[in-house]
């Protein structure tokens, strides 16, 4: 049908193709080169100045060494209570909602419509000392004082961006688990199968992708995010797109954000890749 | 519906039913499958011979009676806990594996040693004729492979009986004809007892030893296939399985007056009654031709249709009432005997008109 493809059609591709090309080219890939450059240049009298030094770099493994691995553990924390939670959630829609299951899953995105900073300050109201869960916990006799340890922690960040990405988590996970038919489940109970066998070795290698996917966009958008832990982190919730954010605004050290920044970009793809060869099977040959 | 019932049947069936909601999609069925036979089990779509399937599997559980393999009452026990094995019409083969792990996976999870499965599904993948498929992914195989590795998969795990659901209506024609040869040929070398489903008649035929007919449920009638489509009990039954000519007539003291206007002796109660011919046991004579020999029934008509089918012609004979006589397998030497519009006659030995109930 397609036959050998004539220039003009090659040409007409290119130009179809060329207005996405030029986004991504202006919008992304020339900041980033820019970025790498002055990631080596020094701020001289609040001035950038072209250099090829290495003291970006250095400054961000010795002073915030710890903040990125903080950042890491969060944003991988966060990460696997979205693909869990997200799973189990997919896994109703699909298996036990019979045909709400496409009903559930607008409505997990009908929650995005709330928007990020509303859910943000929410959790603030629940999680803080004259807050929610506080008066439920004091009504209840559980507590005799307002707890002052839910927030500003490791915890109120993890929880706070779990809600927020568990929709994206859900969506790649679901749209797999649909392509498992369910004679291949009946087919894996005739065969001798437990439930939980059928689950392990039928279900959950068929969405291996979809668990992927599912855990890279929750890991990349916590690990970058600087919003969240600034109003509901602090101590163990501190990450370092804060601190980024800081270098680039307050103190105009162009360098040390960009350094921290393919540092930051350099240790996700780092977790990813680890991640990635666990999860991702290679297909029998 | 007694089953050419043997003393020791593999599979008994009693009072089974399943209703859904206020629906009764299988009413009270009565089997004894014998020990190593090839059952069809034939009916139009709707009729509940697949949820019949998925009852004596464990797929579907029965809301009555009980169901007993080998002397085990199977009843309420999961499908992975019975010794029977589905060949589904979509062969729901695992997308993610190799031909060897889906043909492997069931033995896998039964924990035998790595020798024997590494032998057993050599051998299931010889007997569908697969072998050098091990490593091939199941997506990139044809349809008709796709379904036999549905087979191995099922045969390797040795089933006391394996339920077949319609595995092979997905296929073209030729393909459905050659699996059906060599579904026979594994019947044979791998023995057990096969259950096969299907709505497809000349199927049912090419494949079981055994023939079950349902409708609406229930069983109509079950048998050896020649002689269920020989002596239908029913309407159903004659008109589902191959083609027939029906009669309407009246019958007083064990004669019966046809309304195309012949007359036979058959015991049975007085009244109104059906009987039927099957097209090819009736011949055509043409108007000169001296008729049918004594002993055999004869109607006269005119020749409304008369169709070339290559190696055997077809006609439709008109009566003066109006009645229709089909006759089929009429030799290819006499077709230029008969045209359209001529005068013919048609004649059948009186033993070929079976009574079937309404």
């Amino acid at each position: 049908m397609s036959g050998a493809r004539r220039p003009s059609q090659r040409l007409r591709a290119a130009l179809l193709a060329a207005p996405a090309y030029t986004v991504l080219a202006v919008l992304f890939v020339v900041p980033m080169l820019l970025l790498f450059v002055v990631s080596f240049w020094r701020v001289r009298n609040f001035a950038l100045t072209p250099d090829m030094s290495l003291a970006a770099y250095v400054r961000v493994f010795d002073t915030y060494g710890d903040v990125l691995v903080s950042t890491m553990i969060n944003g991988g924390l966060t990460a696997l209570v979205c693909v869990g939670l997200g799973f189990l959630f997919a896994y109703a829609a699909r298996f036990r909602a019979g045909r709400w299951g496409d009903a559930l899953i607008l409505v997990a995105i009908v929650t995005l419509f709330g928007g990020y900073l509303v859910k943000i300050y929410a959790w603030k109201a629940i999680l803080s000392t004259d807050g929610f869960l506080n008066a439920i916990l004091i009504a209840s006799g559980l507590s005799a004082e307002p707890l002052d340890t839910l927030l500003y922690n490791r915890g109120a960040v993890i929880v706070a961006l779990v809600h927020f990405l568990l929709p994206f988590a859900i969506l790649p996970i679901y749209g797999q688990l649909r392509n498992v038919n369910d004679i291949q489940i009946e087919a894996a109970h005739d065969l001798g199968a437990s439930g939980h066998q059928t689950l392990m070795r039928v279900i959950v290698p068929q969405c291996r992708t979809g668990l992927f996917a599912a855990f890279a966009i929750s890991f990349l958008y916590a690990a970058g995010d600087y919003i969240t832990p600034r109003f509901l982190g602090g101590g163990s919730g501190s990450m370092i797109g804060q601190f980024i954010a800081r270098e680039f605004s307050t103190r105009f050290n162009w360098p040390a954000g960009a350094a921290m920044s393919f540092v930051l970009m350099a240790a996700s793809l780092l977790v990813l890749g680890l991640v990635g060869a666990l999860f991702v099977r290679r297909r029998p040959s | 519906m007694n089953a050419t019932a043997t003393d020791d049947p593999i599979l008994r069936l009693a009072g089974v039913g399943r209703r859904y909601g206020q629906t009764d999609v299988v009413k009270d069925i009565e089997l004894a499958i014998p020990r190593g036979s090839f059952t069809s089990i034939l009916g139009p779509s709707g009729c509940g011979k697949s949820t019949l399937l998925r009852m004596i599997g464990g797929l579907t559980l029965p809301t009555s009676g009980s169901i007993e393999i080998d002397g085990e009452d199977v009843t309420y026990l999961p499908p992975q806990k019975r010794p029977t094995n589905t060949v589904f019409q979509s062969h729901g083969l695992f997308a993610h594996m190799s031909v060897r792990e889906n043909v492997a996976f069931g033995l896998s999870l039964a924990r035998r040693p790595r020798s024997e499965i590494d032998d057993r599904v050599s051998d299931a993948l010889k007997l569908v004729r697969l072998d050098g498929f091990e490593n091939r992914p199941v997506d990139r195989l044809s349809g008709g492979q796709q379904q036999r590795v549905a087979l191995a998969r099922a045969l390797v795990m040795r089933p006391k009986i394996l339920l077949l659901d319609e595995p092979l209506s997905a296929l073209d024609l030729k393909l459905r004809q050659a699996m059906q040869e060599e579904l026979r040929a594994i019947h044979q070398d791998a023995g057990g007892t096969f259950i096969f489903v299907t709505h497809d008649q000349a199927e049912a035929f090419a494949l079981g030893d055994r023939l079950i007919v349902m409708n609406e449920g229930r069983i109509e009638q079950a048998g050896p296939p020649g002689d269920v489509y020989a002596r239908p009990r029913s309407l159903f039954v004659a008109d589902f399985v191959g083609d027939a000519n029906f009669f309407t007539g009246m019958r007083s003291n064990g004669r019966i007056d046809l309304d195309i206007g012949i007359c036979l002796d058959l015991p049975g109660p007085d009244g109104s009654l059906q009987l039927m011919l099957r097209p090819e046991a009736a011949r055509l004579h043409a108007a000169g031709d001296g008729g049918p020999e004594d002993g055999r029934l004869g109607v006269e008509g005119k020749i409304k249709e008369i169709v070339d089918l290559g190696p055997f012609a077809h006609c439709i004979l008109e009566l003066d009432g109006g009645y229709r006589i089909e006759i089929a397998g009429i030799p290819r030497t006499m077709v230029d005997a008969f045209a359209a519009g001529n005068r013919a006659t048609a004649s059948w030995p009186e033993a070929a008109m079976v009574e079937v109930a309404p």
